[in-house]
């Protein structure tokens, strides 16, 4: 089951028996939103490794926290929230300095992609060299697909001030991405 | 969002396929099982293992961490270098009894204090009880009421004999002694809750002394003494209530002068001192154990727009030294030596929190008139970014 599977009512009534300690309840909120979470944080890690571990201790606050989401029809938001707060934490862990690791083309990626233009390695390059935060805003804007209006409160800005700062990342990463 | 123009669209489309490569299958059930069986067993494990640690493990570890910082004698004084993460041993917080309501408010008709207007309360949290103890002033003397961070419910303690003293220091709470410290018109007063005593103690502390955080590895009070001169740097010194005596803590590099908002980062062992002026607000950090500072190099971000002392607490969930202004909210990541403007307040005098503490067994940050709330009892979740009502 994916997030959109589940409607509202059967999110709210998942929650309740969830936060109720019904294991099962939980393992199908698991089921139905741990791949967002995942990408969410695989955006903002760029590891594998790191992001599930990331979503595993998002999981365990999402444990035990579920009885303050009052809002089921905001689960996912708040859910791929904690993820992206747990990924931030999980690098700045990993790496308290800002050390960039370049990627080099391996040998099969090193013509352009026809369909898109911008190739992984040069994404892949150019997310690196972001801040935690500015990957975290870009992984839930582009990632879990949220808009300014409910970004902006689970970074604790303003819708505006969500959408200037992607404004803004957005211009640096054409220069880079973009500048032929 | 505005309409997508075309590098945003191509930028979309190679970014969604990135994530294509996120680990997304997973057996559900078996994560919820793992996550159950953690979250509800998390807390007894770490007690057990805490409390069943001998004697001689603790002065091991000690010993440990004091080699490191010995070696740390020879590093440089500005804080261009990141610092060493250590693990300071903190001992368990209080664990909530099963069916526990810490996120729910308290009895909406339960009594509470009274606040006195323009003495905000000042408290502690005491780790061992898993309450806050508040010293609340009013025109005639003070009362000590608690809150449990398991129910929240108040509890006013009248214990047989009030503190005396008219202006009032922020209260600590000394873990290792199982006493909450406080000062007022030159006298120390400690609090132990279980027993609902307050102690006057002997000791006469330096003139202006005023406890402002608990150092674990020393087992001490530190506190900020006012050396009476506004052009004179605030000295420092350490108050240990088992043998009731003050010590002044030799400094080097200094910043100029203290507002004396401080609070001790376990994730790096310094007290980190936020202080400045017209010309901007500055971080810097001490050393407790060799008595050496260390300036930011961070931009420090200025979350009080008038001449007031904002709040500051240490986050031990997330790791981060917080700071509350009547601008917002803002916390310090010394391990990366880097600020993150958390709340950034929508109409001045909104924000504010005063006192604030960190409470241990929910992992939040707990203060008085957040968010405009008047005089109630809010909490804030620096990792989940939630508000949650205490106490209207």
């Amino acid at each position: 089951m994916n997030a959109q599977a589940m409607g509202t009512p059967t999110v709210a009534s998942t929650v309740a028996l969830a936060r109720a300690g019904d294991e099962a309840a939980f393992a199908q909120l698991v089921a139905t939103y741990h791949a967002d979470m995942a990408r969410v944080a695989y955006g903002i890690c760029g590891d594998p490794d790191l992001a599930l571990d990331a979503v595993q201790a998002a999981w365990i606050i999402a444990w035990r926290k579920l009885r303050t989401v009052r809002e089921p029809d905001r689960l996912r938001s708040w859910l791929v929230a904690v993820a992206a707060n747990e990924a931030r934490q999980v690098v700045r862990r990993r790496h308290p300095g800002r050390v960039v690791e370049i990627l080099v083309d391996p040998p099969d990626e090193a013509a352009p992609d026809p369909s898109e233009g911008i190739r992984r390695v040069d994404l892949v390059n150019a997310l690196g060299r972001l801040k935690p935060e500015d990957r975290a805003l870009i992984a839930l804007r582009y990632g879990a697909e949220l808009d300014s209006a409910e970004i902006g409160p689970l970074l604790g800005i303003s819708a505006s001030g969500a959408r200037v700062r992607l404004f803004r990342l957005l211009g640096r990463l054409r220069k880079e991405l973009d500048d032929g | 969002m505005a309409e997508l123009d075309l590098f945003e669209t191509r930028f979309a489309a190679a970014y969604r396929r990135y994530l294509d490569e996120a680990p997304t299958q997973v057996d559900a059930v078996e994560i919820a099982r793992s996550v159950v069986s953690m979250a509800r067993g998390r807390r007894l494990s770490w007690g057990t293992a805490f409390r069943s640690m001998p004697a001689p493990a603790w002065l091991v570890l000690l010993a440990i961490l004091l080699t490191a910082l010995g070696a740390a004698l020879f590093a440089g004084s500005q804080r261009d270098t990141q610092l060493p993460a250590v693990v300071v041993p903190m001992p368990p917080a209080f664990a909530c009894p099963p069916g526990s309501t810490p996120d729910q408010p308290g009895p909406a008709d339960q009594a509470r204090p009274q606040e006195r207007p323009g003495y905000p309360p000042t408290m502690a949290f005491d780790r061992r009880a898993g309450k806050v103890v508040a010293l609340v002033t009013l025109d005639r003397g003070v009362e000590t009421w608690t809150i449990d961070a398991c129910t929240n419910t108040w509890m006013q303690m009248h214990p047989r004999r009030e503190p005396s003293g008219d202006e009032w220091s922020q209260l600590v709470y000394d873990v290792d002694s199982d006493v909450t410290i406080g000062v007022s018109s030159g006298r120390v007063w400690s609090y132990h809750l279980e027993a609902n005593t307050w102690t006057l103690m002997r000791s006469v502390p330096p003139t202006g002394a005023w406890p402002r955080a608990y150092d674990p590895v020393s087992g001490l009070v530190v506190a900020t003494v006012d050396p009476g001169d506004p052009d004179a740097p605030a000295e420092l010194a350490t108050y240990d209530v088992e043998t009731d005596r003050w010590a002044p803590i030799h400094q080097e590099n200094g910043p100029g002068w203290l507002w004396g908002m401080c609070a001790y980062d376990t994730s790096v062992d310094r007290l980190v001192e936020v202080t400045g002026g017209d010309l901007g607000w500055e971080t810097w950090l001490l050393d407790i154990r060799t008595g050496r500072w260390s300036r930011s190099g961070a931009g420090t971000p200025r979350v009080e727009p008038n001449w007031v002392v904002p709040a500051i607490a240490y986050d031990e969930a997330a790791e981060r030294t917080v700071v509350v202004g009547n601008a917002g909210m803002a916390a310090y990541d010394a391990t990366a030596d880097r600020w993150e403007t958390i709340v950034e307040a929508s109409s001045p005098g909104g924000f504010r929190a005063l006192p604030l503490v960190y409470d241990p067994v929910n992992r939040r940050l707990v203060g008085f008139g957040w968010k405009g709330q008047g005089t109630g009892l809010n909490a804030f979740d620096l990792v989940t970014r939630e508000w949650i009502v205490l106490s209207r």
